[in-house]
């Protein structure tokens, strides 16, 4: 749970202080209001959910978002679950990352004037400042709506913060909680757009999902445990329904990078990164008590650090700048420190998605404010490990001491929620993020997707003695000759039960 | 490419459909309270619904079998409202015949393909995203349930009906709480 330090001002006139001391729940943007005018027909698609407060947060919140946006009567919505569908019976896999190059494909293939993406990052409960308050539901996400034509965004907020409720009630369900945020972001959105417009019933994009529909005859798509049949399209970076291959390849994973060796410093920073890990990040120091300049000596851990993450795009971190509670505006402070780390980061090459800045305050200071000394000490840099770097001997647990003979444990009850991640081998990103799809729409939990850097011939399945029969379930669904190979382990990590190593067997 | 920085002031439009001030009052007594935000498609379209069937929802939650247990109050609550509702036992087998399993993704294009094969003129489907007994640390013993449901004209493709639904119930049972977030869906679509 993440702590929420709430100001004693904000306690005492807790109405002053929404209206007037806390940060702004959301901010958004527009751009070319004379082409949002004329978008009436909208896909959108599933939403990433970033960190591990609910793992299906961003499918939720999408859905709650598309209802309200269907009520607005300014869209026509195909809603995540179709855009999903659709994307999936295409055989394109999108990536993490929607650019204008995808936006303008996607466009052609769904059947739309615009599609809307984002991002959920915290979706759950969590506790305040104060532990005899009780906690309260905080959503925070991104999104934006891009025009296929041009794959510009034409809109976009983001939100951050707990809805206020209506009667003061201290704790709305969740679902509540996150509807509210959606009705919010929908009307910011309907409120950019001009005129509400008469629509018709039938769905603008059908004329493109007949053919899908046809796909989906009795026994027909090509998933996981059916007959595949000849693909519509390879999932390759290639339009569909154009000749146009798209510049920038964001439909599929990315490829394993070519990895640096890693100097014995940047391997030992390396070797903290464990999963949930947090640690102070040394050497990155600021010229000034006040100011957002690095010293010079804070190249070299920041060089080190953009050297892992470049090696292990699959990492990802939070930043979080502490400064001392004495300090004047220590939240703003320590944010811009924070972003001045992240901005660093990213001229040295980290991808932006990997490291996200984050200002804490002086609330977790290390040493009381005595001496200048101290306070130094309190002014710092952490990492919070969101997503380790995946470690190229994978995984990186120790097997069952004799695997087969005795299980570690026998499960009582055979567990049907087995979490699963997927790890692609080299050059098999394509099929990984194929298969973990696949996996989704039939139900499986698919936590994380991830390229491990060496080339492996078969495809395995490592799994945890209570998800044995979920692990026999998958190997024989998997299309490789023979099944894939099964390995039992004490343990694979927080949040995992089952890994799939897809090797050059699955094709 | 210029981007107007607009700062919009929070609209705090909320729209509450308590089921009636007597009823908020009675939730705290131990019955339940229903959030609800409804698409409803204009035209002839809910009121001429004769047939349906309920998928299992899409379950979203860290609760075993959320999506079956919502699909079978849904059911229930839908037949007793004179709407022709197929048994949930063959809507569920029938998801068998686009090879997807109870607690998967289901979209309209699915739902359309499984209505015709079940010979209904509407689908229901959707997903659970919240199923807990009480909201941790408050002291409160509420369960929650929170659903995303959308009905789909299986011969027309259009939405008839999309909504998002939280309810809660007094007395700490999930079911109960689907239930009422069944009854309000089956406001719309029943008779």
């Amino acid at each position: 749970m993440i702590r929420v330090r709430v100001p004693r001002a904000a306690l005492a006139l807790p109405l002053v202080a929404m209206i007037a001391c806390a940060p702004k729940a959301k901010t958004t943007f527009q751009s070319k209001p004379e082409v949002l005018d004329k978008i009436t027909c909208v896909a959108v698609l599933p939403f990433e959910t970033l960190g591990d407060d609910t793992p299906g947060a961003g499918d939720a919140f999408a859905d709650l978002l598309a209802t309200e946006m269907m009520r607005s009567g300014r869209f026509q919505v195909m809603d995540r679950a179709e855009s999903g569908r659709i994307l999936a019976a295409r055989g394109i896999y999108l990536g993490p990352t929607v650019d204008a190059a995808t936006a303008r494909a996607l466009g052609d293939v769904l059947g739309v004037q615009a599609v809307l993406v984002g991002s959920v990052s915290e979706y759950g409960y969590k506790v305040s400042g104060y532990d005899d308050r009780p906690p309260k539901p905080l959503v925070s996400l991104t999104t934006r709506l891009l025009d296929v034509k041009s794959g510009d965004p034409l809109w976009g907020t983001s939100f951050a913060g707990s809805p206020t409720t209506f009667f003061g009630n201290p704790t709305p369900p969740m679902s509540v909680a996150a509807q509210r945020v959606a009705l919010d972001v929908s009307q910011s959105l309907t409120g950019a757009s001009g005129v509400v417009r008469e629509l018709p019933g039938k769905p603008c994009w059908d004329a493109k999902a007949q053919s899908v529909l046809a796909t989906l005859a009795p026994g027909g798509p090509g998933r996981l445990g059916a007959p595949t049949p000849a693909p519509t399209a390879a999932p390759t970076a290639v339009a569909i329904g154009t000749s146009q291959p798209i510049s920038t390849p964001a439909f599929i994973a990315a490829e394993p990078v070519q990895k640096k060796k890693l100097t014995p410093a940047q391997t030992a920073l390396k070797t903290k990164m464990a999963p949930s890990g947090q640690f102070i990040l040394e050497g990155v120091a600021f010229s000034t008590p006040t100011g957002v300049a690095l010293t010079p000596v804070a190249s070299a851990p920041l060089s080190d650090l953009a050297a892992i993450l470049l090696n292990h795009p699959e990492a990802k971190l939070r930043l979080e700048g502490h400064v001392d509670p004495t300090d004047a505006g220590p939240v703003p402070l320590s944010q811009k420190r924070a972003e001045a780390v992240v901005a660093k980061l990213q001229s040295l090459g980290v991808a932006a998605g990997q490291v996200e800045p984050k200002g804490m305050g002086g609330s977790k200071s290390l040493f009381p404010s005595f001496v200048e000394a101290m306070k130094a000490k309190n002014r710092r840099i952490e990492i919070a490990v969101v997503s380790p770097p995946v470690d190229d001997d994978v995984p990186a647990v120790s097997p069952v001491a004799t695997p087969g003979a005795t299980p570690a444990a026998t499960p009582a009850v055979v567990a049907t929620n087995a979490r699963v991640k997927v790890l692609a081998s080299k050059g098999k990103s394509a099929q990984a993020v194929k298969l973990a799809n696949e996996l989704k729409l039939g139900g499986t939990k698919v936590t994380t997707i991830a390229n491990v850097p060496e080339a492996r011939t078969a495809t395995l399945i490592y799994f945890t003695a209570p998800f044995e029969k979920e692990a026999q379930k998958l190997s024989k669904l998997i299309p490789v000759p023979g099944g894939a190979k099964m390995t039992a382990y004490k343990t694979l990590g927080a949040g995992v039960d089952i890994v799939i190593v897809v090797g050059s067997d699955l094709k | 490419m210029p981007i107007r920085d607009v700062a919009m002031t929070g609209e705090s439009t909320v729209i509450v459909r308590w089921m009636g001030f007597a009823a908020a009052v009675a939730a705290l007594a131990g019955c339940a309270s229903v959030h609800s935000s409804e698409y409803r498609a204009s035209g002839e379209g809910l009121a001429s619904v004769k047939s349906t069937a309920v998928l299992p929802l899409e379950n979203l939650t860290a609760m075993p079998d959320a999506g079956r247990v919502c699909a079978d109050v849904l059911s229930t609550e839908l037949a007793a409202r004179n709407l022709s509702v197929v048994d949930r036992g063959k809507s569920e087998s029938s998801l068998s015949s686009v090879d997807l399993v109870p607690g998967a993704t289901v979209d309209r294009l699915t739902a359309m393909r499984l209505g015709e094969i079940l010979g209904v003129d509407t689908v229901l489907y959707g997903s659970v995203s919240e199923a807990r007994d009480a909201s941790p640390g408050t002291g409160t013993t509420k369960a929650t349930v929170g659903l995303s449901l959308r009905l789909v004209d299986v011969k027309t493709g259009a939405h008839l009906l999309a909504g998002s639904y939280t309810a809660s119930s007094g007395n700490d049972s999930i079911t109960a709480a689907a239930r009422a977030a069944a009854a309000e869906v089956s406001k719309a679509v029943g008779k």
